[in-house]
């Protein structure tokens, strides 16, 4: 963009799956759109780099966003033209009709069955290409696969919005080859070619409101000399989709708190690294593509990316004994288990940082039992798959060498203080639904008692999905956008 | 996987850091020269310095207490600055407040361990030495 924007229709907050969504529709259907990015804009050329790099150019804060709690819990999120779409390992799943179901009981929310939803996902599967891989799988697959047919147990290959992937292992970092479909592969562009106009290194500070209406926001904009300008940016119609920490952040920076930021559900995640008698070569290859169903919607099993910086990340909970093991490297890939999360954290603008926020959330019991079921099960898979040891995220567990020992697991509780946590999937900070006793904002995503006012990212998720959230995400967008279209145009 | 570029602290990291991140990795147990070795600490302490500037203002303000109440352990028990002490010392202390019973200390020097280790292993000499080391045991593939 040339000049400094001032003024439109439609103004958006962020430039991840909800708010890209919003932003192609918007535009196609004829709304002068203007979406408002943080973060700054790649090309493939700066994708592909070491993941301490990327931590610096994509990643919010370098990757420095701990959830706080007895538990922390690592997590990070993008910061950049197409946010996390651009960082994460773009593993697709429509929303599955249990957890629908749920949210119609739970929250009431509107016009939201399978079949209600089909064509959104099927419009978002057609733009980001979701499939499955189509090639071989890789060795860390492999293993996975040979695990949980030794078990007898339910498990899925995961469409990805990566086809053509051709394995460089630079998920977390940006996809250099453009296989993987984030935004600034697939629906930006679009929404550029129907109008939409993007600025970016925008941060918005707050909302300008008046009598129930939002008038625009204050951003602070980057200019080539490396200052910052503040300036007011006026629009007929708000959506706020800066991520599920920034978007209730923001509101509440602007003094619009009603069920906004009180309702923090994540994934919790517990790595594990297996050791294989046999070269796996995970470093080279993608992220294993398998899920293990079996224990689902509670428990999740799955591949994580892998490094050798990863790999002593992840053993670094009992390094002074598991050091020496980093020698073998080429032998080892991790895993996880995931948990729905069944607690409800929290997230608060920092009173000592204007640019951060306290995001806090506490394990709750029910998560504790199920990581430590969870870890049995898969330290269980992963011998069985002929790993000849296990080594979990916890401290003072250093080594699981045989199904006896990980079977204890099943039936005892890890210790939350020995826990290393992490997550990319974080959600429902603002539910939508037409329950206004546990609702931020009604099934469309309007925020109550604002006329012009909305939020559309991954912040609107009633509660947690049970798997990866971006096509739950981009379909619920996509709906609400055309619901606005339809009584706004 | 490209290899990593030094990264730019908003300040020079303090000695004591560098002490703090030396002590958290494996250099001991790799056969780095004299140079990579140096080198490799210089660019980890850089990263690890960047990633601490990157964190919320007030988990920093609780990290600095944290440290400093560490630093005055050591001169309690120790009768000496953490940096003064010889390499094998500050590994012992570093690691029995890191990797100790006591979650409180294990949580702040998470955040150095975690970070130090993603670095330094990502560092092409480092990953030479790892490798080399590997096929001398006859380990690693």
């Amino acid at each position: 963009m040339s000049s400094e924007p001032r003024k439109a229709q439609v103004l958006i907050v962020g430039s991840g799956a909800g708010g890209a969504v919003t932003a192609l529709e918007l535009a196609e259907r004829g709304f002068d759109v203007l979406v408002l990015e943080e973060g700054a804009r790649h090309g493939l050329d700066a994708y592909g780099g070491s993941p301490t790099e990327a931590m610096g150019s994509l990643y919010r804060r370098r990757g420095m966003t701990p959830i706080l709690g007895r538990t922390p819990i690592g997590y990070v999120e993008g910061r950049c033209m197409g946010g996390s779409t651009e960082i994460n390992s773009g593993f697709w799943h429509r929303t599955p009709p249990e957890i629908l179901l749920r949210w119609k009981a739970q929250y009431d929310l509107a016009d939201s069955t399978p079949e209600e939803l089909r064509p959104h996902f099927e419009w978002a599967e057609g733009h980001v290409k979701a499939a499955l891989s189509g090639t071989p799988w890789p060795k860390s697959t492999e293993v996975l696969a040979r695990g949980i047919e030794a078990m007898g147990w339910s498990s899925q290959e995961v469409p990805r919005a990566a086809t053509g992937c051709v394995n460089t292992n630079a998920c977390a970092s940006g996809c250099p080859v453009g296989a993987k479909q984030g935004m600034t592969r697939s629906l930006i562009p679009a929404a550029e070619d129907a109008g939409a106009r993007f600025q970016t290194d925008c941060r918005v500070e707050s909302l300008w409101r008046e009598q129930g209406r939002v008038m625009g926001v204050s951003a602070s904009i980057g200019r080539e000399d490396g200052s910052r300008e503040v300036v007011r940016i006026e629009a007929e119609h708000v959506f706020i989709c800066a991520g599920p920490t920034e978007t209730p952040a923001l509101l509440r920076r602007s003094g619009i708190k009603s069920r906004i930021g009180d309702s923090l559900r994540i994934h919790p995640m517990l790595k594990v690294v297996a050791r294989f008698g046999e070269n796996i070569d995970a470093e080279k290859s993608v992220l294993p593509l398998l899920q293990v169903k079996e224990f689902w919607p509670e428990i999740s099993l799955g591949g994580a990316f892998f490094t050798a910086g990863h790999l002593a990340m992840g053993l670094s909970e009992n390094w002074p004994t598991l050091r020496g093991k980093m020698k073998d490297h080429e032998k080892m890939a991790s895993y996880y288990v995931a948990v729905r999360g069944t607690a409800k954290g929290s997230v608060r603008p920092s009173i000592l940082d204007k640019e951060s926020c306290t995001i806090r959330y506490e394990i709750g019991e029910e998560d504790l039992i199920n990581l430590s079921k969870g870890l049995g099960r898969l330290a269980t898979l992963l011998l069985a798959a002929g790993a000849k040891e296990v080594y979990p995220s916890v401290y003072g567990v250093p080594a699981i060498d045989n199904p006896v020992d990980a079977a204890r697991w099943l039936d005892s509780r890890l210790n939350r203080s020995a826990l290393s946590l992490t997550t990319v999937h974080a959600f429902s900070t603002c539910p939508i639904g037409e329950r206004a006793d546990r609702c931020a904002a009604d099934s469309f995503g309007r925020v109550h008692q604002y006329a012009n006012l909305y939020v559309n990212d991954a912040s609107i998720l009633p509660d947690s999905p049970g798997v990866n959230p971006q096509g739950s995400i981009m379909a619920l967008a996509r709906r609400n956008a055309i619901h606005f279209a339809e009584n706004e145009g | 996987m490209q290899e990593s570029t030094a990264t730019s602290p908003e300040s020079e990291p303090s000695a004591f850091l560098r002490a703090l991140v030396e002590a958290s990795l494996p250099v001991d147990e790799l056969i780095l020269s004299e140079s990579d070795e140096r080198t490799s600490l210089e660019q980890t302490t850089a990263f690890v310095a960047t990633q601490l500037d990157a964190l919320p203002r007030r988990l920093s303000l609780l990290f600095a207490l944290g440290t400093t109440a560490f630093r005055f352990y050591v001169v309690l028990t120790r009768m000496n600055h953490f940096r003064a002490l010889k390499p094998a010392d500050r590994r012992r202390v570093f690691e029995s407040w890191a990797y100790g019973p006591v979650p409180l200390f294990r949580a702040l020097f998470r955040v150095i361990r975690s970070t130090s280790l993603l670095y330094f292993f990502e560092l092409s000499a480092v990953r030479q030495a790892l490798d080399a080391g590997a096929k001398a045991e006859g380990g690693g593939a």
